[in-house]
């Protein structure tokens, strides 16, 4: 018979085993010892229900003897009972203890059941899995009981609040949308910021992201729009050194690893989840009547109101609408004892509260393994998925609805006298271009892997594994005659091909006390990116939607690029006893997109840990079950910069040709020298188990500082050039994560149960060298006309002109100069740091309220410690705007001998013309509670559903969604903006982004 | 079984190891700087390339010339664009993005002037004659005085304020090697002399036309350079050599003359001695901001911006060409210029030398000269004939003053939108306001905020710039 093979797919996971190993070995010392006294012979097998063939190692004893022995590798076990004794416990790490009477049997068959508690949840790591409480990394980790259910467009907003350490902004209420996601703060300037995606093994596609689409808005494209929420099994945030080094590279931002969901063998069962909701903004931003326009016009011009126009139309409540949002997923999954499967189909709805903003997505997929024989397994996991986005234009665009409706004039009117759509200019027509231009994105994704894997000795696996991340999109704009007159026409498709190769040997064993496992990989991964784009312009009719009926093509363009990365890796694993835990990993990439003399780079991490529990001194203690410190040190780093960054460029195209002829011009300066950044982090975690685990804590301090910031160091417009891009800046985040679950109330029938996710961070900008210094001697890089990253500040900190009001005396504006003293004069010369917008804390903190089968849940987020920059209010607020734009009402409220507490200067004062400009008039602070999620599911009993004989399981649930939010902020303005999308250097920005949706959703699961 | 997992085991392991890990890519949309001037062909792309980048919006895409006409009395600002509203209101700042954006790309196609001047005289390709690369150093020499005379109008006060010794824009003439150099700024006086010195010694080595229409009009020729060497003198007050430039160019008949009606708009003739070219494709240079985007009402797809002003309005006699011929009103009631027509494609020619400037360059710097005299009422009478209005005779002037006021108003109402009218006021002392704007005062010649900030940013880097007066 051979030894029990490991089983990945079955998610069995290697520590288990190995532990079987380990104490089969103790155990046969103690069966020697007790074979030696007088007694009885018992038989029988242990069985678990993931192994009904037997499991090796099983610790049967007798009690309060020290007779004992462990069960063969069939499970089977022989044991000689001495006189007077009539208990035998079976013990076993991961499963309950069973103590059963002898009586007078002399076989005993065993049924383990397996306890989750002890077991201690199943760690994704990077190119592998551990046990989490044998495991040395710092990370932390969603199942799918976390995410289900949540009508989410992608995975990313199940982590806000359920993480600690993981800031995530959503950056806009526009459909598709990215999350902005931080992992222990920026570890970038000019690079990109997010963290590495990597589902079922291979990494997305996600660098290049705004490669895909040019145009709507500052907002960047979800890198993973296209998984589906209900595909999830798992979400791993890796956060330290020692689970980010093995990704090297592209580590620093740190690692999210997704697993989707797999077969089990057994049974078939099929689910069917649907739900279905609406959606309405969180908050609208005031805007003034015609009435209070034509009010503040008269004012203003000493003209009598009644001259104006006194039709008008309420162009935000036009395109502010009840949005809806629906999902429906089909699943099933099952298989026999040597194939699995789960296979997944899944249609997705949204109609966004903007008009004209839709998103439809259909997800297929199919995951399978099989195993050829007891030493030979592969499988494959396919994603396939398509999405429909119906766009708008938003932020600092006059085509989005979210923008121009408050823009435009309260007298527009969308419609002629004759009912027919009017031609309005600068400020589009946006109910025309709602009902008339077309403007889709269209996504086509293909993830897939396919894998192989071979034990070639019981302790060594191989394993090969092929990915691909195919992306193809398509992007569609056409304009009408009415928006743009003869009509314009745009189109792009852009296809992302990455395929890689990934080859793993695995080994793994006990030596005695002395636990051994290492890692040895290879892997090599290539994306060709190819983009073909055409535009063009004189349409005879608007019903001709594509660019060939165009009169004159203004694009005619074809784009190719590449990168490659060949990397290797290895990790070793040391534990001793199981108490004490050693792990070691490295990597070496090769990266197509560095200079040739920085083309290699080598990341490492060391980390220790101790699991104090399983000393003497603490084993005996009635409270503490658990209780494991452990540190870790090492380097990662961050490729995302354009394919060709160190080269000396001319470029060639139609912005260097002329007159018919072709030319090229200088439009990048070299950089050989070129590097990586790399971030170095220290981790100190301690994790603990209370009072039976009922109260669980984790807690890490970190240290991360990043070096050889690539930063774009300005340089003298007279160069010819803005920047330069150099490995010049240093930058530290530090911080503290925390996470705390208690089961508060445990009864048969209620349970209350509290987890508290919350992460404290510092972000410092500590060197730029070469970086231009402001008047007080501070080198800096400006990320925004708001904001910079300014030497012994945040990378996101606001340097802005302090407003001080309205003087009450004269009805003047007034501003602070840079000393402090109140001035009528404004200065950009004046500007201070006044704030950054990252949050010194933020988190969420889930109740969760057990009722029989009635669950209540509520999940809500917090920041505290952030700016925001309403930009748009520098428009709003602008006193010139007047016959330009709409206005915030609060200019109504002016200054006059009776009303000096105002909010705007007296009209037609000296600083009238001066007050929309920018300062701390438009900054807020961000500090805000939001009712993420509050959820209300009823198991229905099974006692019920038996009766139906086919439904297995029944479940119906409510939820809301950012229902209820708590600040300071006054109506109009949303927390979770950020016009800059991803950008490191511009956060906590608004140009009329588009706030969140708040939604309440009803829904059915079924399982049969 | 066993063979078969063998077999797939040694292939894929064997497969894994050679897979290629060639990590050196060149990139397929850009030349490296070494291939750029490595033959004829990429020396002369690279020298259209210092054309293509003066299309952009901020050098000859019309931001330059709408700033000055709207600072001045000519047009009147009606966007939202705060950063051009703060340079309507003489609110300027000194971080004004719009600004440091021009500057930036003045100088982005000075420095690939540079190149060409530096580089082309040592391409190795020897198809490339001593002629051509004396042709093509001189386009780029053309070109660079072009760009830093508009910037020096621009960014310092004109000599009739400031004086020779007044601070101007730093004079950079080599191309960028890796080298920062954090240059100061030159005098006004050095910056003339240099774009004098680069314009007298490109003319010799410039064709007088060349095959196409298009280049004749749109590339550096004999004619361009003696007509901006005929504003530069013109602009400093060297009458003589402003009259005798102009001459040049206006001797050249079979190339030069006054278009007989205002129909010469939107095509390449003889009006136009240096247009910078622009097609639909060259969208992607002016986008949403060229000529046509702030010339034109709302309702032909472009902003609608910047209309006549009431002042313009109001220079024009009813029944002037000028004013009924090449304009219209807007569905708001505003009359436009109709200059510049492509609101859609934006493929307006930048018009940057006309024929009728040189005509009154002449006229000006001979009454400047001579008082009333009879070459300046002819030049005059000319364009006044084609506007459709009476002439005028000596009798009509009370005196060189009186003279050179009329002709300076003349120049106003043909140049109109085109972006002479601030320097125009400048170099007479005048205010770029009429008497009784909200602006007047601020609005003065010599007034801190009729020029243009340094770029905060560049003083940020480069210590030894130093900002204008009043913008500190």
């Amino acid at each position: 018979m051979e030894f029990c093979i490991i089983n990945i797919v079955k998610n069995l996971n290697l520590f288990t085993k190995m532990k079987r190993v380990l104490l089969s070995l103790a155990c046969t010392m103690l069966a020697v010892i007790s074979v030696l006294a007088q007694s009885r012979t018992v038989t029988g097998t242990v069985t678990s229900e993931d192994e009904p063939q037997g499991i090796p190692g099983v610790n049967v004893s007798v009690k309060g003897t020290m007779a004992g022995t462990i069960t063969d590798i069939d499970g089977t076990y022989s044991l000689t009972v001495p006189e007077g004794s009539d208990v035998l416990v079976y013990s076993f790490v991961g499963f309950n203890t069973q103590e059963i009477s002898i009586g007078n049997q002399s076989q005993i068959d065993i049924l383990l059941t397996p306890d989750v508690k002890t077991l201690g949840e199943v760690l994704v790591v990077g190119y592998g899995t551990q046990s989490s409480r044998l495991s040395v990394q710092s990370i932390s980790s969603l199942d799918n009981s976390q995410i289900e259910g949540m009508p989410i467009f992608t995975a990313q907003e199940a982590l806000q609040g359920q993480a600690a350490g993981v800031q995530l902004t959503g950056t806009s209420g526009v459909g598709g949308a990215q999350q902005n996601i931080r992992i222990r703060g920026v570890a970038s300037l000019t690079a990109g910021g997010s963290p590495l995606f990597v589902v079922d093994g291979v990494p997305l596609n996600d660098g290049s992201s705004s490669d895909y689409s040019n145009t709507s808005g500052a907002i960047a494209l979800n890198p993973l729009m296209e998984l589906n929420p209900n595909e999830i099994e798992s979400i791993s945030v890796l956060k330290d050194a020692s689970a980010v080094a093995i990704y090297g590279s592209r580590g620093a931002n740190g690692v999210i690893l997704i697993e989707t969901k797999k077969g089990k063998s057994g049974q078939s069962r099929i689910n069917v989840d649907y739900y279905q909701g609406v959606q309405t903004p969180t908050t609208v931003r005031p805007y003034m009547s015609l009435q209070q326009y034509n009010q503040y016009r008269s004012l203003r011009t000493d003209t009598p109101a009644s001259d104006f126009p006194q039709q008008g139309f309420d162009w935000p409540d036009a395109v502010i609408q009840q949005g809806s949002i629906s999902n429906l997923n089909l699943s099933a999954s099952g298989g026999s004892e040597s194939t699995t499967y789960f296979i997944s189909g899944t249609y997705f709805n949204q109609d966004t509260y903007a008009m004209g903003n839709e998103l439809d997505r259909f997800n297929g997929r199919l995951n399978m393994t099989h195993k050829f024989s007891d030493k030979a397994r592969f499988g494959a996991n396919i994603g396939l998925a398509k999405t429909y986005n119906d766009r708008i234009y938003s932020d600092n665009s006059t085509y989005a609805p979210l923008t121009s409706a408050f823009l435009h004039l309260p007298y527009t009117r969308p419609y002629d006298d004759n009912g027919n759509y009017s031609r309005l200019g600068f400020i589009p027509n946006l109910l025309a271009i709602e009902d008339l231009a077309i403007t889709d994105y269209i996504t086509r994704r293909t993830t897939a892997n396919t894998f192989f894997e071979l034990d070639i000795l019981p302790d060594l696996t191989f394993k090969t594994d092929w990915g691909i991340d195919q992306i193809q999109t398509e992007e569609t704009f056409r304009f009408p005659d009415i928006v743009e007159p003869t009509g314009s026409g745009y189109k792009r498709i852009i296809q992302d091909y990455k395929w890689l190769s990934t080859n793993t040997l695995n080994y793994e064993k006990y030596f005695g006390p002395h636990y051994v496992a290492g890692l040895l990989g290879y892997s090599y991964e290539q994306a060709d990116f190819a983009s073909m784009t055409v535009e063009g312009s004189g349409f005879v009719s608007d019903r001709l939607p594509n660019v060939a009926s165009a009169a004159t093509p203004t694009i005619t363009s074809s784009t190719g690029t590449n990168w490659r990365l060949a990397s290797y890796f290895a990790r070793v694993n040391y534990r001793y006893d199981d108490k004490f835990l050693f792990e070691g990993s490295a990597r070496r990439d090769g990266s197509s997109r560095f200079g040739a003399d920085n083309r290699y780079g080598n990341f490492w991490a060391l980390s220790a840990g101790w699991i104090i529990s399983e000393e003497e001194f603490l084993k005996n203690n009635s409270f503490l079950d658990y209780l494991k410190l452990n540190t870790s040190y090492g380097t990662s780093g961050n490729d995302r910069i354009s394919n060709f960054e160190s080269l000396g460029l001319y470029q060639a195209g139609t912005l260097g040709d002329y007159a018919g002829s072709p030319g090229i011009y200088p439009s990048q300066p070299a950089n050989p020298l070129l590097g990586w950044e790399e971030s170095a982090q220290f981790d100190v975690t301690l994790n603990a188990a209370l009072f039976n685990s009922r109260l669980e804590i984790e807690t890490s301090f970190w240290n991360k500082d990043t070096e050889g910031l690539l930063l774009d160091v300005p340089i003298p417009y007279t160069t010819g050039y803005a920047s330069l891009t150099q490995n010049a800046g240093t930058m530290r985040n530090r911080g503290v994560d925390l996470m705390i679950k208690s089961v508060n109330v445990q009864t048969p029938s209620f349970e209350w149960s509290t987890t508290l996710n919350v992460g404290f961070l510092k972000n410092e900008v500590l060197e730029l060298p070469g970086a231009s210094e402001d008047n007080e001697g501070r080198r800096f890089v400006e990320g925004s006309a708001s904001q910079r990253a300014i030497e012994g500040h945040p990378v996101n900190t606001f340097y802005l002109v302090r407003y001080n009001g309205i003087n009450p005396e004269t009805g003047e504006a007034e501003w602070l100069n840079k000393d402090g003293e109140p001035t009528n004069t404004y200065s950009a010369n004046d500007r201070v740091i006044v704030g950054s917008a990252i949050p010194r804390v933020s988190g969420g903190i889930t109740n969760t309220f057990s009722y029989k089968g009635l669950q209540l849940s509520a999940l809500i987020t917090f920041v505290e410690g952030n700016h925001i920059m309403y930009d748009d209010l520098r428009f709003l607020y602008n006193p010139n705007n007047l016959n330009s734009f709409n206005l915030d009402p609060q200019l109504l409220n002016y200054w006059t001998e009776d009303n000096r507490n105002s909010f705007a200067p007296r009209l037609n004062g000296d600083t009238q013309s001066n007050f929309g400009q920018r300062s701390t008039l438009h900054l807020r602070k961000g500090d805000h509670i939001r009712l993420r999620n509050l959820s209300l599911t009823y198991n229905i009993p099974s006692t019920v559903l038996e009766n139906t004989k086919i439904i297995r399981t029944a479940r119906v649930y409510g939820m809301l969604q950012n229902f209820l939010t708590i600040s300071n902020l006054e109506d109009g303005l949303e927390p979770e903006v950020n016009d800059g999308g991803d950008n490191n250097q511009r956060q906590g920005e608004s140009f009329f982004t588009p706030a969140q949706a708040k939604s309440f959703t009803l829904g059915v699961s079924l399982g049969f | 079984m066993k063979n078969l997992t063998k077999i797939l085991f040694t292939g894929l392991l064997a497969g894994s190891l050679t897979a290629c890990e060639d990590l050196q890519i060149d990139p397929q949309q850009s030349l490296s700087t070494e291939l750029a001037f490595a033959d004829r062909q990429a020396v002369e792309g690279s020298l259209l390339g210092v054309y293509s980048l003066s299309q952009e919006f901020e050098v000859f895409g019309s931001l330059p010339h709408v700033i000055s006409d709207f600072q001045a009395d000519n047009v009147d600002f009606i966007g939202s664009f705060p950063t051009l509203q703060d340079i309507r209101l003489y609110a300027t700042q000194s971080d004004n993005a719009t600004i440091r954006d021009l500057w930036r790309r003045h100088y982005r196609a000075i420095l690939a002037a540079n190149a060409v001047i530096q580089f082309t005289p040592d391409s190795p390709d020897e198809n490339l004659t001593a002629e051509e690369r004396a042709q093509f150093v001189a386009e780029a020499k053309f070109m660079r005085a072009l760009l830093m005379f508009q910037m020096v109008n621009l960014f310092a006060q004109p000599i009739q304020q400031g004086g020779e010794a007044t601070p101007g824009i730093p004079i950079v003439t080599d191309a960028f090697t890796g080298e920062i150099v954090g240059y100061p700024r030159n005098t006004v006086g050095e910056v003339h002399a240099f774009i004098l010195d680069d314009l007298t010694s490109a003319v010799s080595d410039l064709p007088t036309s060349y095959g196409t229409a298009s280049f004749t009009r749109g590339r550096a020729t004999q004619g361009a350079a003696n007509a901006l060497l005929s504003r530069v003198h013109l602009y400093r007050g060297e009458w003589q050599q402003a009259a005798d430039r102009a001459q040049n160019v206006l001797d050249e008949e079979d190339l030069y003359g006054l278009a007989a009606n205002f129909g010469f708009w939107g095509e390449n003739n003889a009006e136009f001695v240096f247009a910078i070219q622009n097609s639909e494709i060259d969208n992607g240079r002016t986008g949403s901001g060229g000529w046509a985007s702030y010339y034109n009402p709302a309702e032909d797809g472009a902003r609608g911006d910047a209309p006549f002003s009431d002042y313009l309005l109001e220079a024009y006699a009813a029944n002037d060409r000028r004013l009924t011929e090449i304009s219209k009103e807007g569905d708001n009631g505003r009359i436009y210029t109709t200059k510049f027509p492509d609101a859609i494609n934006n493929s307006d020619n930048s018009p940057v030398i006309r024929t009728t400037e040189v005509v009154l360059n002449r006229a000006e710097a001979l009454a400047q000269l001579d008082g009333i005299n009879q070459t300046s009422l002819d030049l005059i009478n000319e364009l006044r004939e084609r506007a459709g209005l009476a002439e005028v005779a000596a009798g009509d002037f009370s005196g060189k003053e009186d003279f050179v006021d009329f002709i300076l108003e003349e120049r106003r109402k043909e140049l109109a939108f085109e972006g002479h009218r601030r320097m125009d006021l400048l170099r007479y002392g005048r205010a770029l306001r009429p008497e009784g704007d909200d602006h007047y005062t601020a609005s003065q010649a010599g007034q801190d905020k009729t020029i243009l900030p340094i770029p905060q940013r560049e003083l940020d880097i480069n210590p030894e710039l130093v900002q204008n007066d009043g913008y500190n």
